[in-house]
């Protein structure tokens, strides 16, 4: 939506009064898209209507009535006529901001968040919090009362209430032993991790027009629970944020046999993407524009996006630093990645020479079985039949004596078109054969190869030995050893004209499209094409509908589409020869695609005994070809004829002999290691991207080097890769006090309800200033000291005095202090939406703890962390109570207040189905009445009921009710969802 | 509306834990800037997109041209088969004193043409469904802003304690646009101004606020919950939060009761049934214009912003999310939903007239986007954002009005284009509010509905 984002530009009133326009050219558009229009309002501000598409209409209405169409068309003629007076006309007004920007930058550098952390002036916290509150004549209130401070532990450390057992064991003992016990739990990593989620806007799905699934997302969040559970460094995570698939050491998960720290960038796909857009560049900056809104807020508290269309209003951050970071990310594209290590190159060295005796073993039964050629069994009878119809067919020229000519002709013009094709010059080529595609992103060895003519498929399952020979190309499956392999592979991008052809033969639900500008969903615009052909193959698209734009080429197996994943479809597999990219005129009528099946030009002869002999010959020759390895491609083509119809003996009831051969390959198959998907990103090239004029992606500008904010430091990033690597460098770097002053300031916010800096994901001119700025400075120091772990950082906040004091303040900090800014006694706060829903299935008994894996529908009884964030299905209850839409960083949760959590508490059908199921297992139970009120108020609140709270609970129970109708009430009772 | 009572209103419903952000910033900037004609507001929006040249803006170069390729470039649309120009299937009468045309689709809606300012240059940046319904409705083509029906019942609260300020009705089987629930978002707004989604199903009543148990039952439970919530409150300080939780409940206890009553359709007499179609025998139509009714119902409690959803026949990719994307069997699909909602939009127009209500109840008619003068396949038409129509009708619009136009194809906007920021400018102004002043603070930003456009259409207004 840059078209949408104009800005007005305050003090541009300098501007004489007249219309402005400014016309920039793209290559091959005529249309007046790219018009911006400024003009003198009689206020005197100026305001610049971002061109959009549309800004001609926009235009004509400004002006009123007076101007037609054709008086603007000759305006706009004569505007263009004169490009280089408009141009100097915009400069002008941009350059007025750049020369007040540089002493701008100046002085917004001193803002308190970007200095350096300043040494602690006491030890520990409570001496800051004491310092703060006996300047103001307060004192803190003592310590809460003991279950109330262990069930306010256990929902701050683990979003759960204390079971009855728990309650009664935790008095026992001192407190830091409870708060270590809560910390080693699963159920913190559990709590912990979801408020990182809501950091990274974690999404299951795509959002808008069907609103399809981010595939594998839940992998994600998997990794942040381990992570949390096992207090991986913050700063570590952060890196893995940014480029945990680049790291050098990576952090590898012996016992699941996955690199980790590869998962972490999947946050970079939890984007949301529209429909089928029309204007692909668009939604990519759109894409881009939110992962550097997440990324900045969520690690430095910076709002950067805002800084998209010119130099950000209040913040030491300019509009080049925003497309600094742009061009990071837009060298980056959307994929599947497989993060499984194992050592795999045996296992495949193992597969290939099995592929060689099989072949052998082939080649051997073959040439016995040559003399009975042409046979007489099914599969011949078909092939003849679909011989004779088929010039092109290998055996056409065996089925009619009168056909040579036609053969003949057919092969030569076919002949002749491969000629002008292979000869023509072409806008962009590549061919599999000669540069083995070795600079294409994807391309890994452990996934997909260059093979030789030759090259064969073995059957993984079922009566088949081979299914193909393959002539040479880059093929999926670390070469066509196993269809289980993951194979992603991108070309590099170019620009789209008028048709793309990719020679290509693959099976199992492969899939190939063109992608423009990163966009990863389908649509009439955006094909996609399955791979479901054994023998190589022309597909060939007109694109002339996106043509000026940049677009690549990707084929995956069926389940690595970045989004159209078919994650049931574990085995596929593809091969590619070539790729070329046409113009207009080169695609003219004689360019249609040609495929030959048996590219074979065999020498013909014209009588029936001759062929015979000529054909055996034939295949002998390619035979022995194929055993000492110089096997043709038409030659494998013209073998791959009688394979792949079953004219040769393929199967293991014809080649008992192979049996073993064949066992053990599959055996080994099975030893290769299923992939486990995430999503992720590839890195394709190392550009600058450039500055977009006032946002608008219509007016690309100079290209800015990529780097990091100039305001901390600026570095460029001029080395290869997309600049992900050195991103993540600076991010985690301990002199950006930013990181750690964010990343306390974040987990203080849970521990206390709000942060030491009350919008915890604005550190800025319009964030609030921190309430105690040495204590955040002396935290954010001791994190980094003591080696970023988030679960010391943690215990130190919650075992302070601060922490552990009552939730009743005294009069003296009503009046002096009515919002407790000085933390004088412990908030009393809602819980939040995952903690309610938690603590209703926890009390009834009936919460499921099953952890990990694909996220679950509404009706799940897990934890709710499990269950699936649905972009256009958000879960009715978790909303109600703020749970946030997943769009950017959410530091700070809302906290209201609104009749409709009532409502959802009485009525939502979920909770009824809960609160029955406890009431019936209740009633069930053998207790005394007495004791079944004791134990629902433990359970539900961690505290015995009063004797009037007995009596009534008693009563409602008795009294016509039911133990369902207690258990509700309790669900809705204020106590149910406030920590004190 | 006076200021006087909807300032009053603020500081009632602060109490309730209207959002004391809110409350701080209306009391900060001077967003109550002009007189109000208009309290509320009902959004008949028609999902899928109407086509404008076979509705509200008649094109005789279409006859003219009909065959014959679009004599002008054309902007990419988002299926790629555009065919030649496609003439209107349908006629257009000039009616009323204003003698505006409509088409045969609309029989009914245009004998109250003399109350409609139509906006004949709407214009979206989105050709798709799901972000044009985003667009439309909060501004911005992606989710997590505001609708305005949010933004209206936070600028404005509610006037009723008893119901929500922002409510969605859906009837039979209609369900939310493309988009899902986030079009009626209240984004980065306190979740009071959420829409309250009430669906009147079968059997008349709310899913969502119906009693689960019966009336004694839930009396004592309610009648427990008080007493230990009271006890719970005692003995603390600074409880206002647990406080405001402990009148929701009550609120919320009230709005059971007020919505049987809601629903009660027994004091409606057969000529009002009759007036909206309520007993018709097209089951979509009884059901669109049951909404109808409603949404009278609705906003004489005091509700600030009701939307209506139509109804699919599935007829040319029409399904249950966009009833009017005809891009096939143009002439059926559009002739099956007009027949849906004429009558009972029309018999709302002139139920609210009759009881003196059209004058402060402003009713919003528009869809997503427009529909190509040229053909898809053979009988369809494809999206077109660059130009189409809308109408506004009631609380302060200047009826008869024709505003803008589109070029003779009736592909784009020429004359005064518009854009839905001047849309929702204009119905902010209608109600009292300055559409740059009503802001909200969120990620560094002071937002609003309106982003940095926005320009009220004074010529529409009376």
């Amino acid at each position: 939506m840059g078209g949408m984002r104009a800005v007005v530009l305050h003090g541009a009133g300098r501007v004489s009064e007249y219309l402005g326009l400014n016309v920039f050219s793209l290559p091959g558009r005529r249309s007046l898209k790219g018009c911006s229009w400024l003009h003198r309002r009689k206020e005197g501000a100026c305001l610049c209507r971002n061109p959009s598409r549309f800004a001609i209409c926009e235009c004509i209405g400004e002006l009123g009535r007076n101007f037609t169409i054709k008086r603007i068309n000759t305006l706009v003629h004569n505007v263009v006529a004169a490009a280089l007076c408009v141009s100097a006309f915009v400069g002008s007004v941009s350059g007025t901001e750049t020369s007040n920007w540089e002493q701008k930058l100046e002085e917004r550098r001193a803002w308190w968040s970007l200095q350096p952390l300043k040494p602690g002036i006491h030890e520990g916290i409570d001496a800051y919090i004491d310092h703060a509150l006996s300047a103001d004549g307060l004192r803190r209130s003592p310590r809460a009362e003991r279950s109330q401070l262990i069930r306010r532990l256990c929902f701050v450390l683990t979003g759960l209430p204390p079971t009855p057992s728990e309650l009664d064991r935790f008095a026992e003992v001192e407190v830091h032993v409870v708060v270590d016990e809560l910390l080693g739990r699963r159920a913190f990593a559990e709590r912990w991790a979801r408020h990182w989620m809501d950091w990274w806007r974690y999404a299951d799905s795509h959002g808008s027009e069907g609103d399809p699934p981010v595939p594998y997302a839940w992998q994600y969040r998997d990794y942040l629970v381990r992570a949390l559970h096992n207090d991986v460094p913050y700063d570590q995570l952060l890196r893995e944020h940014i480029a945990g698939d680049l790291l050098d050491t990576p952090r590898i998960n012996g016992r699941l046999a996955i690199n980790e720290s590869a998962i972490g960038p999947a946050h970079f796909r939890m984007v949301f993407h529209g429909f089928s857009p029309t204007d692909a560049l668009e939604e990519k900056v759109r894409v881009i524009d939110n992962q550097i809104d997440v990324i900045t807020k969520a690690v430095m508290g910076l709002t950067v996006a805002c800084a998209r269309c010119h130099n950000h209003k209040f913040d030491a951050i300019s509009q080049r630093d925003y497309f600094a970071l742009y061009g990071i990310f837009a060298n980056c594209r959307p994929a599947i990645r497989s993060v499984r290590v194992a050592d795999e190159d045996s296992i495949l060295f193992e597969m290939r020479k099995k592929k060689e005796e099989i072949k052998q073993g082939l080649v051997g039964a073959w040439l016995e079985d040559m003399d009975s050629f042409p046979g007489d069994s099914g599969p011949w009878s078909v092939a003849l039949k679909n011989a004779k119809s088929d010039a092109m067919n290998p055996l056409h020229a065996w089925t009619r004596v009168d056909g040579l000519e036609v053969v003949d002709r057919q092969r030569e013009e076919y002949r002749q078109w491969k000629q002008a094709f292979d000869g023509a010059s072409k806008m962009q080529e590549w061919d599999a054969r000669e540069a083995k595609l070795t600079d294409w992103p994807g391309r890994d060895a452990l996934s997909s190869c260059y093979l030789d003519a030759g090259c064969v498929r073995i059957g993984h399952t079922g009566n088949r030995v081979i299914t193909g020979v393959y002539p040479d190309g880059v093929y999926s499956g670390a070469g066509l050893c196993s269809d289980r392999v993951a194979t992603v592979l991108n070309s590099p991008s170019f620009d789209i004209a008028h048709s793309i052809w990719v020679k290509v033969v693959g099976g199992g639900g492969a899939k190939m499209r063109y992608v423009i500008h990163g966009y990863p969903r389908d649509g009439a615009v955006y094909p996609v094409q399955n791979l479901n052909h054994s023998q190589f193959q022309w597909v060939k698209w007109d694109t002339s509908y996106w043509r000026g734009e940049q677009g690549y080429l990707e084929i995956t197996t069926a389940a690595d589409q970045p989004v159209l994943t078919d994650s049931e479809a574990t085995n596929s597999w593809f091969g590619i020869q070539q790729l070329v990219v046409l113009s207009e005129q080169e695609s003219a009528g004689h360019f249609t695609p040609k495929t030959l099946p048996g590219e074979y030009s065999l020498p013909l002869a014209r009588e029936v005994g001759d062929l015979r002999a000529r054909y055996q010959g034939a295949l002998r020759q390619i035979c022995k070809n194929w055993l000492d390895g110089s096997m043709s491609d038409e030659e494998a083509n013209f073998l791959n004829y009688f394979v792949s119809e079953g004219l040769l003996p393929v199967t293991l009831d014809k080649l008992p002999a192979l049996e073993p051969l064949v066992v053990s390959y599959r055996e080994l198959e099975a030893r290769l290691r299923s992939p486990v998907r995430v999503p992720g990103l590839l890195e394709s090239r190392s550009v600058d991207a450039p500055v977009f004029k006032m946002g608008n992606h219509e007016q690309p500008g100079e290209p800015v080097p990529r780097g990091f904010l100039s305001a901390l430091g600026g570095t460029r990033y001029t080395g290869e890769g997309s600049g992900r690597l050195a991103l993540a460098e600076d991010l985690s770097a301990e002199e950006n006090p930013l990181t750690a002053r964010v990343a306390v300031n974040r987990l203080w916010h849970h521990v206390f309800g709000r942060g030491i800096v009350r919008t915890p994901d604005n550190l800025g001119r319009l964030g609030e200033s921190p309430t105690h700025p040495e204590l955040l400075d002396f935290l954010a120091h001791r994190f980094c000291v003591e080696g970023w772990s988030m679960k010391s950082a943690i215990r130190h906040m919650v075992l302070s005095e601060t922490f552990l004091a009552s939730s009743v303040g005294s009069e003296q900090a009503n009046e002096r202090d009515p919002e407790n800014r000085l933390l004088s006694y412990y908030p009393v706060r809602r819980m939040d939406a995952e903690s309610i829903r938690d603590a209703m299935l926890l009390a009834s008994g009936q919460l499921d703890r099953t952890p990990f894996g694909p996220g679950d529908e509404m009706d799940s009884r897990r934890r709710s962390i499990y269950l699936s964030v649905v972009r256009n299905k958000l879960d009715p209850l978790l909303r109600v109570f703020d749970f946030p839409e997943p769009m950017t960083t959410r530091g700070c949760r809302d906290q209201t207040n609104v009749p409709a959590q009532s409502l959802a508490l009485m009525h939502d059908p979920r909770i009824h189905v809960w609160a029955e199921d406890w009431g019936t297992t209740l009633a069930r139970s053998s207790l005394s009445d007495e004791r079944k009120v004791d134990v629902m108020f433990s359970r539900a609140l961690g505290r015995s009921p009063s004797e009037i709270e007995h009596s009534l609970a008693l009563q409602l129970v008795t009294d016509g009710g039911t133990w369902k109708d207690l258990a509700h009430a309790l669900f809705n009772l204020k106590e149910f969802i406030y920590v004190r | 509306m006076s200021v006087e009572f909807s300032r009053r209103n603020f500081l009632c419903q602060a109490s309730m834990g209207f959002g004391l952000t809110a409350f701080s910033g209306l009391m900060a900037s001077p967003i109550i800037a002009f007189p109000a004609r208009a309290k509320q507001v009902i959004f008949c929006y028609m999902s899928g997109g109407v086509s404008h040249v076979d509705s509200f803006d008649p094109k005789p170069k279409l006859n003219a041209l009909h065959g014959r390729p679009m004599p002008v470039d054309l902007i990419r649309t988002q299926f790629n088969q555009n065919g030649p120009v496609m003439a209107s299937p349908f006629t257009f009468k000039r009616y009323g004193e204003s003698g505006m045309p409509v088409s045969s689709l609309f029989p009914e809606v245009a004998q109250c043409v003399d109350k409609i300012a139509i906006i004949r240059s709407m214009t979206s940046s989105v050709s798709e469904h799901a972000q044009a319904n985003l667009f439309m409705h909060s501004g911005f083509p992606f989710m997590g802003h505001p609708s305005a029906g949010a933004w209206i019942s936070y600028g404005l609260g509610a006037e009723t304690s008893d119901l929500p300020g922002y409510v969605v009705l859906q009837s039979g089987h209609a369900s939310p646009p493309h988009g899902g629930v986030a079009v009626y978002s209240n984004g980065y707004l306190p979740g009071n101004h959420q829409a309250s989604i009430l669906n009147l199903g079968q059997d008349d009543t709310f899913s969502n606020t119906r009693s689960a148990m019966d009336s004694s039952h839930q009396i004592r439970q309610s009648d427990f919950i008080r007493k230990l919530d009271q006890r719970f409150v005692v003995g603390q300080q600074n409880t206002s939060g647990v406080e405001a939780a402990i009148q929701n409940y009550e609120k919320a206890l009230r709005m059971q009761i007020a919505i049987p009553e809601l629903y009660d359709l027994s004091g409606e007499s057969k000529s009002t049934r009759r007036l909206y179609g309520l007993d018709a025998s097209d089951p979509e139509k009884a059901a669109y214009a049951h909404q109808c009714l409603l949404a009278r119902r609705l906003v004489e409690r005091g509700v600030r912003f009701v939307e209506l959803s139509c109804l699919s026949k599935n007829i040319g990719a029409g399904g249950a999310a966009n009833p009017w994307d005809q891009h096939g069997k143009l002439k059926q699909g559009h002739e099956a939903m007009a027949h849906q909602v004429d009558q009972p939009i029309a018999g709302l127009l002139r139920d609210l007239e009759a009881r003196g209500m059209l004058e402060e109840t402003l009713v919003i008619w528009a869809g997503e986007f427009g529909r190509t003068p040229f053909s898809q396949g053979k009988d369809g038409r494809d999206h077109n954002p660059l130009g189409f129509s809308i109408w506004l009708a009631g609380g302060g619009v200047k009826g008869g009005t024709i505003y803008g136009s589109t070029d003779e194809l009736g592909y784009r906007a020429v004359d005064n284009p518009c854009t839905v920021y001047d849309l929702w400018a204009t119905v902010l102004h209608l109600l009292g509010l300055d559409h740059k002043a009503l802001t909200y603070r969120f990620g560094g930003r002071d937002l609003r509905l309106t982003d940095v456009h926005g320009d009220v259409l004074h010529p529409i207004l009376a």
